[in-house]
This record gives C-alpha cells, structure tokens and sequence, in this order.
C-alpha cells in the first residue's frame, strides 16, 4: 500500500515535493553507511544539509541532526 | 512557475492562518529537541514546570520561560567556554564566531553545525533575493572576515544565489572603493557607518560612485540603516537603493530584511523565526504599533537553541500590508529602534542614541559625530553632542551647531542638548558596529 506523503500541517504534497522529500530521507541515511569512503561520506552529509534546507524551506519537514 | 520575486514564495506569501501553523509546529519541534539535547534549556523548563504537551496553540508560547542573555552567559563563564546549550559535542560543528566583548563583558560564544549553516545562508537568501540580488550580480562584501560573524553567512547566500561573489577581506578603504569600481561591482553590503566611509573615500579619489555599476547597497550591524535621513544620505552618495538588514550572532543570521519595495521597515522572517514584542518591564505582549523589546524564537540553530530570547532590541511591529510586496510576513517599522539599556536618562528625560543620531544625519555637513553623556560638580547630568564637519566646509559652523542643538532641544522635550565642534578626523571611524555613546557620568 502506496503512503502518501503530507507536509508539516498534514496537507499532501505535489509531486516535486515528494521526490525531494524522498530524496532528502535517501541521502540522510546512506550518508550514515559504515565503510563510505570519506570523500563519499562527507559530500552526502553536505548534500543532506542542504536538502534538508529545502525540505525545511517549503514545510515538508523540520528536524535537527 | 513560480513568482521569481520571491526566494521562498510558498511561505513568504502564505495565509496568516498557514504560518501561525508552521510556527506552531515547529516550535513544538525545537522545544522537543532542546529539551532532549540541551542542559540549559532542558532545566529552564523543567523549572517552569513546561514542557511539549503544553504547547497546544501559538499563545502557549508564553507559558515557556525567557532566555536571557545573562543566564548564557552564566552559563558560559559556570562551563567554559560554551556552557551547557550546546545540544551537540563541540566536535560536530565546523565553525566559532564570538561577539565583540565591549563595554568589559565577556563575549558570547558560539558554534555551528554544518546544517545550521545552511540555514544561517538561507535566512541571508530571502533578504538579498527580495531586495533583487541575482546571479548576474557582483556582490562586494566591505567586510574583515575575521571571528565577528557579520557578513559571513551573507557571503555564502551570494555563493547559494549563483552571484560572483567579491571578498575584501583585509583591503584598505582606500583598496577596496577602487576595487569595487574596478570590479564593476553591482552590490555592496557595509555598516552603513562603513560605507559613508567608503563613499567618501571615493570622492577623495575622484571615483564617480553614483557613476558606477553600483545599484544596490545592503547593509546591516546598526540601527541606522533604517534612520530615513542616512538612508537618504547613502542612497545619495552611491546613487544606490538601500536595504536595511538586521541580525545578531545569538542567532548567527538575519531575522528580517528589507524587501525591493522599500517599505520603510524590514520584513521578519516568519517561517523561520517567531518573533513578540514585549513591554519590557511587564513581559506583556504589546500591540501593533507600540514599541516593545524583540524576544526571537529562532528555527534553525540546530546546536544552540534559542527560544524566546530577550533581545532588548526595540522595535514597532506593524502589520505586512503596510508594504505591497506581496509578502505576509509583519515589518518592523524603522527596523531596531533602539536598545531597552541604550536609553539614557539625562535630567529626567529619556535620550536614544539612535534618535540623536536621526537629526544629526539630516546634516549632510556633518561627516562624523559622538554622544557623550558626563556629569557636571554640581552632580548634574549633561549631554554634548561633538560633530565633526566634513573636510572643507565653509559654511557657518557655529550657525549650523545652534540648528543641530536647536533641532535636538525641540525633540527631546526641550532637554538642553550640548552641541561642540571636534576637530577633523578627531573622532572615531569604524568598520564593523559603530559606538558613538560615550557615558562618562560615573567616571571619578
């Protein structure tokens, strides 16, 4: 069964808004892989934050890490 | 498509009913999370007996305690050096500002994660996008880049935004007015103190500033950049628009901007930040259109939270429509008006630094000036005010002076104002925060 995806205040998201979200979740934790080297590690983390700021920007999420 | 004017057009234009959500939600988050990582806040609410569960509406933000300065900094001196707010170990952040540590005190001391500059960049991002920075742009930066965070975080939006990004780092003023000239500089961003300074030295140079590329100047660290007379000035010597910015290393970013349309005031930054005004005795909220202390809820600093932080900043909140924009989010009206510990009391009147400085601005013959309070044998308050004239004024000086003490007389209920010429070039220049009040009243 397919989760449809809503923002901060509950509403659903468009479709753009759902891949970066999903993008962003992906991201988030291959970068917390184990033996990433650290060229690969680093670069997502950094990627990580600023989809993060995306996400945040448009209310889809709000988190600390 | 979306409306290029605005950085963030889902939330900038948002219901007021949509952002008093957003808000809400997101302080619910951030008091979650400081209580979960930080000692500080997680005692200062268990103190007050207050916790998630008890934020049910916006109000319910007044049932949390204010964060002061104070006990940050008691904080800080208790756990060198950065006490007990960090909700991370120092070796998760990538970078350390600290305040200016004037007046005696201790400077505050801050970290930040690689995420919280992201954010720190993005809140500078909706500030240079709605004043109409864009990638075309070249942004010269008029700032030493050293432990004072000022434009740093404005340095990375320029670098997000796609703009070509110029850093002056330790130029002299005299190196950096030809650079940016040279450089064809669209966007300049100073204290407004700093760039009458670089205006000046330009014309000492002989460099046509109103002539150059130059078509907007940002500029943040003072009150001043919203006094309408050095907006006018500035506007004037660099043939530039001006946008006021304001913010604060407690936050380590802007909290509010001035947008493209120029609405006398600047824009809070409501999806990022809540901000009340407060009377300052009391801690009640005031109205619309009432002066009050800024207490900031902030976001974004995922290592130090702040919420409900006593700023002593004072400020008028009016309401978004005053500006047509577009925007829904409130304006300070004059941005920072003033601080709760800059007023001065001289004979029973209320004197602000800043409202000096708005009539001694209207003065284009005056270049620099300095407030000093001092006490007389008869223990009796006065004030003199020393101008500095700019080089090669012929014109009436002592005339000018009884006009400037007159001016100020009639704004301050009468309240004799000293008024004395200084010698040129006497006087204090400054590249970051100006501070022009001298207190000599109890100095022995």
């Amino acid at each position: 069964m397919s989760h449809q995806p809503t923002d901060l205040l509950g509403r659903p998201v468009d479709a753009n808004e759902a891949e970066l979200l999903e993008l962003y979740r992906r991201i988030k934790a291959l970068a917390t892989e184990e033996d990433l080297a650290p060229c690969v590690e680093k670069n997502l983390r950094f990627a990580a934050c600023a989809l993060a700021q995306a996400a945040t920007d448009l209310g889809l999420e709000f988190e600390h890490f | 498509m979306s409306d290029r004017r605005y950085w963030n057009p889902k939330w900038e234009c948002a219901p007021k009913a949509d952002l008093r959500a957003l808000q809400l939600e997101k302080l619910r988050r951030s008091v979650a999370w400081a209580c979960a990582k930080s000692p500080f806040h997680r005692r200062l609410y268990e103190a007050a007996g207050v916790g998630v569960d008890d934020l049910k509406t916006l109000d319910d933000i007044r049932r949390l305690p204010f964060m002061t300065r104070e006990d940050w900094m008691a904080s800080q001196a208790e756990k060198p050096f950065f006490g007990e707010v960090l909700t991370a170990p120092r070796e998760r952040a990538i970078r350390y500002h600290l305040t200016s540590g004037t007046s005696g005190r201790q400077p505050l001391r801050v970290l930040d994660s690689g995420k919280d500059w992201q954010w720190i960049s993005e809140c500078w991002a909706y500030g240079f996008w709605g004043f109409g920075v864009r990638p075309e742009d070249t942004v010269f930066f008029a700032f030493s880049y050293g432990s004072f965070i000022g434009f740093w975080g404005a340095h990375y939006c320029c670098e997000k935004i796609g703009a070509l990004t110029i850093p002056s780092g330790n130029m002299t003023t005299e190196n950096r007015v030809r650079q940016l000239v040279e450089m064809e500089a669209t966007t300049v961003c100073a204290t407004p103190t700093y760039a009458i300074r670089l205006a000046l030295e330009a014309e000492r140079q002989g460099l046509d500033l109103p002539g150059s590329a130059v078509d907007k100047l940002i500029v943040s660290g003072e009150p001043a950049g919203s006094i309408p007379a050095m907006k006018r000035l500035l506007e004037e010597k660099w043939g530039a628009k001006c946008a006021d910015t304001a913010g604060m290393t407690e936050l380590g970013t802007i909290m509010m901007f001035e947008c493209a349309e120029q609405p006398g005031g600047a824009h809070i930054i409501e999806d990022h930040f809540i901000e009340e005004v407060i009377d300052p005795e009391t801690g009640e909220p005031v109205p619309y259109g009432e002066m009050g202390e800024r207490v900031v809820t902030s976001f974004g600093r995922g290592m130090i939270p702040v919420i409900r932080y006593r700023t002593k900043d004072l400020v008028v909140k009016v309401p978004h429509d005053r500006c047509a924009c577009g925007r829904t989010f409130d304006i300070y009206d004059g941005g920072i008006q003033g601080r709760v510990d800059d007023m001065l009391l001289i004979r029973g009147t209320n004197v602000y630094p800043r409202a000096v400085e708005a009539i001694v601005r209207e003065y284009k013959e005056v270049d620099e000036f300095q407030i000093v309070a001092w006490r007389r044998e008869d223990a009796i308050d006065e004030l003199t005010v020393k101008v500095e004239f700019v080089a090669g004024f012929g014109g009436d000086r002592a005339g000018t002076m009884e006009t400037i003490a007159a001016d100020l007389k009639r704004n301050h209920e009468g309240l004799r104002i000293n008024v004395e010429e200084a010698p040129e070039g006497s006087l204090p220049r400054f590249e970051l925060k100006a501070k022009r009040l001298v207190d000599r009243r109890n100095q022995g």
